[in-house]
């Protein structure tokens, strides 16, 4: 498994591409600020959500269970899963039982970090991704690359090829509309011929028990009424208290995610229509460790709205790809970290600790805080790498002492003067592959100050500036 | 004027690399009245290690720290980075019974230069000239760690950021707008040396932001984001020059 | 899995979530709405519907008799008689999949939302709710009086005490999927169209 650094440096080899990318990105953080900046009370909201989802998570089994009662009430048959497997089990004895073999399937980041797709297919069943760029990428045999927008990585030419191959669009197409139009007729033919239809969940409201799907699409939709079997899957964190909370979310949800106002379809289901069996299968997989860790529990408030990544420099610069957890950028770092801190280290590392990540998430993480905070569990783990570890301890050493700071400094000036520049300035040496070194001065500025008080001739006391 | 003492808190890579900085910053200080020390036992805040997860080394550092500078009134950093090390991390690092009074007054007492002639001086316009086109770059953790300006993120209408305003008070000054006006500049300390190929491709892409703005000059209270973006500079031949804003303050030319 | 239930109900009993975990009292009214027809309906526009702001019900009738999309559509829905008829009886029809080929649906829309330009939809009343999705194109009426400014105020006008299906719609289904540009008609409605009467 290769690390960010490795896999971003790759990307970034086909500049233009690196360019476009992040561009592209920038364009959908730009039309956040905007959109943000019409919402008068806009940081009033945030913190609105945080304190709701401080409330709703401190008191989350109770808003399960009266979440449960009240869709039950409606019809609803409901499930718990410990994990990712279980999860998987359930969903797949509830599409045997009605001998469902085509799914149609909604956008279910939840479904990904399971691995139901391919647990699915393994036991004979067809899932169709019905979201648009689920659907490209599903065509492609690739991973989303981003959680909102998961075909951003790939250009309209691409999606050309893969709809020629795939669908029998002409050799060629790349325009975005008849593309779109040959998948719309394609995916219209998957919905009218699946047995069931499978979608993630945005929101559960405890008060009502009602599921709220936002797709601007309108393929969440389309899987959950046509056919006769419906399956909602969500995290345990899922659950708000009231309905009146969706008000809150949804004004910072769209705006944050793609700089909308708010989704073409924000869908609200309270059991199934007539005619319909409707499951929902609840998941921890992990939420409830989350939630137990004093640094790390915010990481659970996440509404998945991707903001960090489009605002990440890092994330934009390198693709999502380049992350190797199924979730990537800021907040996949942090989630990542307690999935596999091992597997998963170089993640933390993969960032400047610029901070924009956490001022834009709509429900206040402090993500690039948590970053860190993980970078010293991996130390804490004895996972930093040897090279990286005895350079910081030498650095420290280095550091304690006044008199070792002063001589090394004094040498590495030295050094850099005396020597041709060549010698740093190279792309063996890790800063001089692509920056010159700076300019090495000849004194430290302890030197220079000692020189400069020394000179002064104003020996009043209030006056002059000493050495302490 | 009477503030107390005032430590004089220069960052490692100021006192080894970037003594002009730091001669800036005493000069500045001198001029608006400010009776400073430098305390010589101080090295490094702790911030490489910190930001590499070894906080036992930084703690030791952070310990070092506070014994040096218990005893002043005020700190002052010309580095926003340096400076919110101390004020959002310190209390991360120092636990024990021992550091923590040293601690909480280090903490509540350490200053940004800029915001220390704001906040506290209560000095808004610095009487000189830079009749160049500066490009302001608002390093990351002095501006949304330290509230220095105004992030482009938040909705915050109508106010103006601290550092502005002293840059604006400069006669003859013209800040050009960028396409982006607070991206990261890629340095992110050990990131630059460890993410190399990432950092410098978020490097160029600012400095072609300022480049295409007209800037003459990048003006950072960090001098350690001016040392990543000079270091491309310099490699990639541009005519771009950088300084801090201590040395614009204190009346230097380009 | 009862099982499971018990012990993921356990589990999240124990948390670290410190401070004050009290549920928040709350109001954000949108301040930024000027006139909220207008709002309403630049909003409507800016995200590829279109919104018309008409007097009365005669004026809606003579709106969508002229408008591109009822003369091209075949097969017509209308739940609103009073401004146009169709010659599709969704009611009728036995299972969803049969209202596939319906060009265009009218609808009564319950209120509108002037922040976001979207207009509830109580689906319950129709025998199909995927007919608002299979339908080529959509026209929702709803009354002028019925925009509410922002999100908090009509969630504060529904009542969910026994609905089984609401929509806020939001202009026509689109995507910006390949390449970010923006494509209206992906599985939903191609087209918007909501009138405001009076």
């Amino acid at each position: 498994m290769k690390s960010h650094a490795r896999l971003a440096a790759a990307f970034l080899k086909q500049e233009e591409r690196a360019h476009w990318h992040d561009q592209a990105l920038w364009y959908v953080r730009e039309k956040r600020d905007r959109m943000a900046a019409s919402v008068p009370d806009w940081e009033d909201l945030r913190e609105t959500a945080q304190a709701i989802k401080r409330h709703a998570l401190a008191n989350l089994p109770r808003y399960l269970e009266e979440f449960e009662r009240s869709a039950a009430a409606r019809g609803a048959i409901v499930h718990y899963a410990l994990d990712a497997g279980e999860h998987n089990r359930i969903v797949l004895e509830i599409l045997k039982g009605r001998k469902a073999r085509l799914i149609a399937k909604s956008k279910s980041m939840l479904s990904e970090e399971c691995g139901l797709n391919e647990f699915l297919e393994r036991n004979g069943v067809e899932i169709v991704e019905t979201d648009l760029a689920e659907r490209i990428i599903q065509l492609a045999g690739e991973r989303p690359s981003h959680i909102v927008l998961p075909s951003i990585h790939i250009r309209k030419e691409e999606v050309g090829d893969i709809f020629h191959e795939h669908l029998g669009t002409e050799r060629g197409e790349s325009d975005p509309t008849r593309l779109t139009r040959a998948a719309r007729a394609h995916l219209r033919e998957k919905f009218l011929a699946a047995e069931a239809g499978i979608s993630g969940v945005n929101f559960a409201v405890a008060e009502t028990g009602a599921i709220v799907v936002c797709t601007n699409e309108g393929n969440a939709d389309l899987g959950n009424s046509l056919p006769d079997l419906y399956i909602a899957v969500m995290g345990v964190e899922k659950v708000i208290p009231k309905t009146r909370d969706l008000s809150v979310f949804l004004r910072l949800l769209s705006r944050s995610a793609t700089g909308q106002p708010i989704s073409a379809y924000t869908s609200h289901l309270l059991g199934p229509r007539p005619g319909q069996e409707m499951h929902i299968v609840i998941v921890d997989n992990g939420r409830s460790e989350i939630l137990r860790q004093e640094r790390f529990h915010k990481a659970a408030f996440c509404i998945r709205c991707g903001a960090c990544l489009n605002t990440c420099p890092v994330y934009r610069r390198g693709g999502g790809h380049s992350y190797n957890y199924v979730i990537p950028g800021p907040i996949g770092t942090i989630l990542a970290m307690h999935r596999d801190l091992k597997k998963f280290k170089d993640m933390a590392y993969a960032s400047t600790l610029c901070g924009s990540c956490t001022a834009v998430c709509p429900v206040k993480i402090d993500i690039h805080r948590q970053i860190v905070l993980w970078r010293n569990e991996v130390v804490r783990a004895g996972y930093l790498g040897k090279a990286k570890s005895v350079a910081l301890k030498t650095a420290t050493l280095g550091m304690k002492s006044t008199r070792l700071f002063r001589m090394g400094g004094w040498t590495m000036r030295k050094l850099v003067r005396i020597l041709p520049p060549f010698v740093f300035n190279n792309r063996l040496t890790i800063w001089g592959k692509s920056r010159d070194l700076p300019k090495m001065p000849a004194r430290s500025f302890r030197a220079e100050f000692r020189a400069y008080s020394r000179s002064k001739t104003d020996v009043s006391e209030s006056g002059m500036n000493r050495e302490g | 004027m009477s503030l107390g003492r005032v430590g004089l808190f220069i960052p490692c890579y100021i006192d080894q690399v970037y003594p002009r900085v730091g001669m800036a910053t005493a000069r500045l200080l001198e001029k608006l009245g400010v009776s400073f020390e430098f305390p010589v036992n101080q090295t490094c805040c702790g911030q490489p290690q910190f930001n590499s997860g070894c906080f036992g080394d930084a703690a030791k550092l952070a310990v070092k720290m506070c014994r040096i500078f218990k005893d002043f009134d005020w700190v002052v950093c010309p580095s926003g980075s340096c400076t919110g090390m101390v004020r959002e991390y310190y209390e991360l690092l120092l636990d024990s019974e021992k550091a923590r009074d040293d601690f909480k007054h280090l903490v509540s007492h350490t200053f940004e230069l800029c915001e220390f002639l704001v906040d506290v001086l209560k000095v808004e316009t610095i009487d000189g000239s830079f009749p160049h086109k500066v490009g302001f770059h608002q390093s990351c953790h002095g501006l949304r760690g330290l509230g220095l300006g105004v992030p482009s993120e938040q909705v915050l209408p109508g106010r103006t950021g601290k550092v502005m305003r002293l840059l604006k008070s400069l006669r003859g000054i013209e800040l050009v707008t960028t396409g982006r006006s607070d991206e990261c500049c890629g340095f992110g300390g050990t990131f630059s040396v460890f993410e190399g190929a990432v950092s410098s491709f978020i490097g160029r892409d600012r400095i072609k932001d300022y480049e295409q703005a007209g800037a003459e000059v990048i003006v950072s209270y960090d001098v350690s984001c001016l040392m990543h973006l000079d270091g491309l500079i310099r490699r990639d031949k541009k005519r771009l020059k950088v300084m801090h804003i201590a040395e614009i303050l204190d009346g230097a030319a380009p | 899995m009862k099982d499971s239930r018990r012990l993921v109900l356990d589990r999240l009993k124990e948390h670290a979530i410190a401070g004050d975990t009290s549920y928040p009292a709350y109001s954000h009214p949108h301040t930024g709405i000027g006139d909220p027809r207008r709002s309403f309906q630049s909003v409507i526009e800016s995200v590829g519907g279109e919104c018309l702001l008409v007097a009365d019900l005669e004026a809606a009738r003579k709106a969508v008799a002229g408008s591109e999309v009822f003369f091209a559509a075949k097969n017509i829905c209308s739940y609103v008689n009073e401004i146009a008829e169709g010659n599709f009886d969704a009611e009728a029809e036995e299972s969803p999949d049969q209202c596939a080929g319906v060009d265009l649906t009218i609808l009564r829309g319950e209120l509108g939302v002037a922040e976001n330009g979207a207009v509830w939809v109580n689906a319950d009343p129709l025998r199909h709710r995927a007919l608002l999705f299979l339908s080529g194109n959509l026209i929702l009426v709803i009354e002028g009086q019925d925009i509410v400014p922002d999100m908090e105020s009509a969630y504060a006008r529904i009542d969910f005490s026994g609905l089984r299906s609401g929509y806020f719609i939001s202009g026509p289904s689109k995507t910006a999927d390949i390449e970010q540009c923006l494509v209206i008609g992906a599985h939903g409605a191609k087209s918007l169209l909501v009138l405001v009467v009076g």
